[in-house]
């Protein structure tokens, strides 16, 4: 298995706006398998079905936020071990090893720039994720 | 009409749509700000205050409005510092009051 990209990602951004044109984004210019959720109650309800192949989360949400969604999502079968990707504007050097300690892959900065999110979310895959795709069977 | 001018036309479309609702977004700042000087000391309502600034702040940004982005994540952050109070005084209201009439002017003063 050697896949460049995702296959499915499990978007989750509480903003209808960011929420817009990052699903413009990853989906026109990166032509990326999308399912986007405004909430993180709202990907709990989806990720068993759509069953992503990563998370990217925004970070500050009402209600649940980023880390805390992840935690629900980790108690998912099928989410267990999903890589993630946090969204956020906190990014101090102290913030981002926080979202590390979370296993995060990595971490997006907002505000993005729509025509490169695309290939930042790709790029964390090929550095994190296909060198263990490659190894497994 | 390739992938990035399919992805440019909606975007335009979006952003033409933000700044449309910029009026719209700024009430709301201006009427959380409002609440919380009503009730100063609700963290509900001052959370509501923080949220709405976070959302203008990111926004802006990723439609390319840069300056209107950190100027909004400036007050965002003084609200942020202030979250830590049990209650907002006189001053400190009136300070992020004149740093949200601060941003309208530039907002209004860089329109064409």
């Amino acid at each position: 298995m050697n896949r460049t990209k995702p296959e499915r990602v499990l978007y989750v951004e509480d903003d209808p706006d960011i929420r817009a044109v990052a699903q413009m984004a990853l989906e026109i210019v990166g032509g990326l398998n999308l399912k986007a959720c405004s909430s993180g109650a709202e990907a709990l309800q989806s990720a068993e079905i759509f069953r992503p192949d990563l998370l990217l989360l925004d970070v500050m949400m009402p209600g649940m936020d980023g880390p805390t969604t992840l935690a629900g999502l980790r108690q998912m079968v099928h989410t267990a071990s999903t890589p993630v990707i946090f969204m956020t504007a906190k990014v101090q050097a102290s913030e981002v090893a926080y979202y590390r300690s979370l296993g995060a892959l990595g971490v997006i900065a907002k505000p993005f720039d729509p025509m490169s999110l695309a290939s930042q979310v790709c790029q964390l895959w090929e550095q994190n994720v296909m060198p263990d795709l490659s190894k497994s069977p | 009409m390739n992938v990035n001018q399919v992805f440019v036309n909606k975007f335009n479309q979006l952003k033409r749509d933000f700044s449309a609702q910029l009026p719209m977004r700024l009430k709301a700042i201006d009427d959380s700000l409002q609440a919380c000087k009503e009730q100063p000391a609700d963290e509900v309502r001052r959370q509501d205050l923080y949220r709405l600034l976070h959302s203008l702040g990111g926004t802006a940004g990723s439609f390319g409005f840069a300056q209107l982005g950190l100027d909004a994540r400036i007050i965002e952050s003084e609200v942020a510092a202030l979250a830590q109070c049990s209650s907002w005084s006189e001053q400190e209201m009136a300070h992020i009051a004149d740093a949200l009439a601060l941003l309208k002017q530039h907002i209004f003063a860089r329109q064409p």
